[in-house]
């Protein structure tokens, strides 16, 4: 799907951070009435990397990701994005960056081509750039029949692809996903990471939160093991496998290595087998 | 719901709320000697006069009670989100609606409680029959619950054939054309010289025939106020009795097809829209007006919402009947004086209709401006101008249709035309702002933006600030007898004042909401 059009739907783009990390969350904490949905994070994503963030439900993940992209506060500390504050600097901030929600919520009465339009009209893209993304993009996620249907026609797989086409329209240096490929069948999963790799190679920075460990597995640089709150354990994939003492590389090893670091397994046991006998 | 609702708001809010249920209750007891005078005034002490008032009010009522139960039925049972879940539990068709019926009878009886509760303890004081509190409410229950369960059981069997998108768009037009059919009636009966239906006619009142449920509640009543307890009691009992047979029948009909309606109602079929050139580029802040304006023209039931009250105050101005009517205090007034507060009247509501709801009818999908680089400056301002160029172009042709059937001067229309578009864009500034500050971003069915305690409060704050701008500040310098270009001039100044400190303030709260907000 993107060899096709690879050099319309994602350009390279030259490094602008100037050393500055696109990403860089500087002891980010979050709290909700007194509970602690995120603790003191710190952490900087180089530019041109796939960082996934995987942990167990309600670990902080989708917290994380919206402070990221200025949709929830911070507590305490700042993230910055290629070097600006995203609560200070929002708009300019903004500007650098795509975001695709979890089960995303797009206006009902607007048709496909028309959430893009909107899309590049707040992101300021010129004509010219339009013409050429729009038709490549809804092409490449194969939308373009569609593209003219309201949305409130369109099903969660479609909804899913529709957000992505809309956060990739900007051509933005960083893109954040939460669980992306939620409501897509195989092959638009498929098609998803290898576009998501190919963003990477072509210097964008990709920020994606995961139930899928295959998917961390197989496409991310880097893996931040979340757990309530705090970031337990981060590294590349071949490094958090030999901390959980598998075989690097070997089926189900970053499983263990997930169950290892958030101590999930013994507990998940007890509670299955405390679930089954009651 | 609504009881986990309240009990997971926080400590703060629950303490709130235990506080205003006192006041509320001292506000409710306080309206008892005013509707009592106002009943008499009416002559609604005579039992006689009392029948056909009821008779009205009961037939306006049901009328009402079964336009809006049909929107309520088709949110309730298609478009809520919880209806999927409940629909894959064990839970029988006939059970959950049921319970859609309860939920909306219980909101019913709160409602008629909070409306008509003085009413109806004011008749039992003028009377000096108590009794008449709880038959009165048996009544009113039995008697609308029919009209709710009628409608349920036509919404859910209408959904089995026609998508359920297309009855509501369908029911948005029904409702306005009954609300334009009444006001019609209404003018013409009032220009033929007869009462109308109409509040002020209510002491006319019209009697329905013997058969109807809603002439038995009248009856009842005014049997129970008059002493004749065994036939108010019978007829209550009929009423009741009626009430479980028509709500048994309309459940009974409608349960067995709510699944597959339901099912048919997530498959309405696709249509491809007209598409342009799609490749302008928009300032951001366009980009939201424009996003709006398609999206409210897509959307007939709120297209209709904001044209119905427009559409009623249309019917009054230019009817006959308006021209060259009014009390004798306000024969001094400028000519254009009427007309002006009229269509400032029309402006609140077109203002409540879109201003209000601006920020909050981006529901779920708000994410999608604020995760941009828009700034709440920017999104503010594209959110204001389509509600400002609605609200001023209807509030002006309106005021400006009436002046020259009026035969107004040209130079008193374009004063009149200068203080009615500054008075409406700080009328709607007010409601972007206080949209802003209290937004309902939970619904993804716009019509929900809004709460109605805000849509009550922003009426109420809204009609104040029109009294104060026009009446209590501008108006008093055109009648000091200083020269007309002077005093017209003051007149701008202090209008434009005063609506640019309105605009001011509440679109600063608004912005400073839209800073803190998080999603």
């Amino acid at each position: 799907m993107v060899g096709m059009s690879a050099t319309v739907i994602i350009p390279r783009m030259a490094d602008q951070s100037g050393g500055t990390p696109p990403i860089l969350f500087e002891g980010v904490a979050r709290d909700f009435e007194g509970r602690v949905a995120v603790a003191d994070l710190d952490l900087r994503v180089a530019s041109g990397e796939l960082f996934g963030l995987i942990g167990p439900n309600g670990a902080g993940k989708t917290t994380t990701i919206k402070m990221a992209v200025g949709l929830l506060r911070p507590s305490r500390g700042r993230v910055l994005i290629c070097g600006h504050d995203i609560q200070r600097q929002g708009s300019e901030a903004r500007r650098h960056l795509g975001y695709v929600p979890d089960n995303a919520a797009l206006y009902e009465k607007l048709t496909g081509l028309e959430m893009l339009e909107l899309a590049s009209d707040l992101h300021g893209v010129s004509r010219e750039r339009r013409r050429r993304r729009i038709p490549a993009l809804l092409g490449a996620l194969e939308l373009s029949s569609a593209s003219g249907q309201l949305v409130q026609s369109y099903s969660r797989g479609m909804r899913q692809k529709l957000a992505l086409c809309a956060a990739l329209m900007p051509d933005p240096e960083v893109v954040f996903l939460d669980e992306p490929t939620v409501g897509l069948d195989p092959h638009a999963a498929r098609q998803l990471k290898t576009m998501l790799r190919t963003l990477c190679d072509t210097g964008h920075t990709v920020f994606l939160s995961t139930h899928a460990l295959e998917i961390a597995s197989a496409l991310c640089d880097r893996v931040g093991i979340f757990r309530a709150g705090r970031l337990v354990a981060l590294g590349s994939v071949a490094e958090l496998e030999r901390r959980g003492g598998a075989d690097s590389g070997g089926p189900g090893a970053l499983e263990d290595a997930f169950m290892a670091v958030t101590g999930a397994a013994d507990e998940e046991t007890t509670s299955l087998i405390r679930a089954l006998s009651a | 719901m609504t009881w986990n609702s309240w009990w997971n708001s926080g400590p703060g809010r629950r303490l709130v709320t235990l506080a205003a249920l006192p006041v509320g209750l001292v506000i409710w007891a306080s309206l008892l000697p005013l509707v009592e005078h106002l009943l008499r005034a009416a002559h609604l002490d005579h039992p006689q006069q009392l029948l056909g008032a009821l008779s009205t009010l009961t037939i306006v009522l049901t009328a009402f009670t079964l336009g809006t139960s049909v929107s309520f039925a088709l949110a309730s049972v298609y478009f809520a989100r919880d209806v999927e879940w409940l629909l894959l539990t064990p839970i029988s068709a006939r059970l959950l609606l049921s319970y859609r019926l309860l939920s909306q009878l219980t909101l019913g009886i709160c409602l008629g409680a909070l409306l008509g509760g003085p009413v109806v303890v004011a008749v039992a004081l003028l009377y000096a029959s108590p009794g008449v509190v709880p038959l009165a409410a048996l009544d009113m229950t039995s008697l609308l619950v029919m009209p709710m369960a009628l409608a349920l059981a036509l919404v859910v069997l209408l959904v089995r054939v026609v998508p359920a998108s297309r009855v509501k768009d369908a029911a948005a037009m029904l409702v306005a054309l009954v609300g334009f059919g009444v006001a019609a009636v209404d003018v013409g009966a009032a220009v033929g010289g007869g009462a109308g239906l109409g509040v002020s006619s209510f002491s006319h009142g019209i009697q329905g025939p013997a058969w109807l449920p809603t002439t038995w509640v009248a009856q009842s009543v005014v049997d129970a106020v008059q002493g004749r307890w065994p036939t108010a009691l019978g007829l209550a009992l009929a009423l009741a009795f009626s009430a479980l047979l028509v709500t048994s029948g309309a459940l009974r009909a409608a349960a067995p097809v709510l699944r597959e309606g339901w099912f048919r109602a997530q498959s309405t079929p696709a249509r491809q829209r007209r598409q342009g050139s799609r490749f302008s580029r928009l300032p951001p802040f366009l980009a939201v007006v424009r996003k709006d304006w398609r999206m409210l023209r897509r959307d007939p039931s709120q297209l209709i919402q904001l044209l119905l009250p427009i559409g009623l105050f249309a019917v009054y101005l230019l009817s006959p009947r308006a021209r060259g009517t009014g009390l004798g205090m306000f024969q001094n007034f400028p000519v254009w004086y009427g007309p002006l507060t009229t269509a400032a009247f029309a402006a609140l509501f077109a203002a409540s209709g879109l201003g209000l709801r601006a920020v909050g009818s981006e529901g779920r999908q708000f994410w999608c401006l604020k995760a941009s680089p828009l700034s709440p400056r920017s999104l503010l301002l594209g959110k204001s101008i389509l509600p400002a160029v609605i609200a001023v172009a209807a509030s002006l042709a309106l005021m400006v249709t009436t002046e020259v059937r009026e035969a107004t001067p040209p130079a008193q229309i374009a004063f009149s035309a200068v203080l009615l578009v500054l008075c409406v864009l700080g009328l709607v500034s007010l409601a972007i702002g206080m949209g802003a500050v209290w937004p309902r971003l939970d619904w993804t069915d716009p019509r929900r933006a809004v709460g109605i305690w805000l849509a009550v409060t922003f009426m109420a704050t809204g009609a104040a600030y029109i009294a104060v701008c026009l009446v209590g500040l501008t108006l008093p310098l055109l009648l000091t007898g200083v020269p007309a270009p002077v005093s017209e001039g003051m007149a701008i100044l202090v209008c434009g004042g005063c609506a640019a400190a309105t605009a001011g303030l509440a679109l600063a709260a608004g912005h400073h909401r839209l800073l803190s907000l998080d999603l």
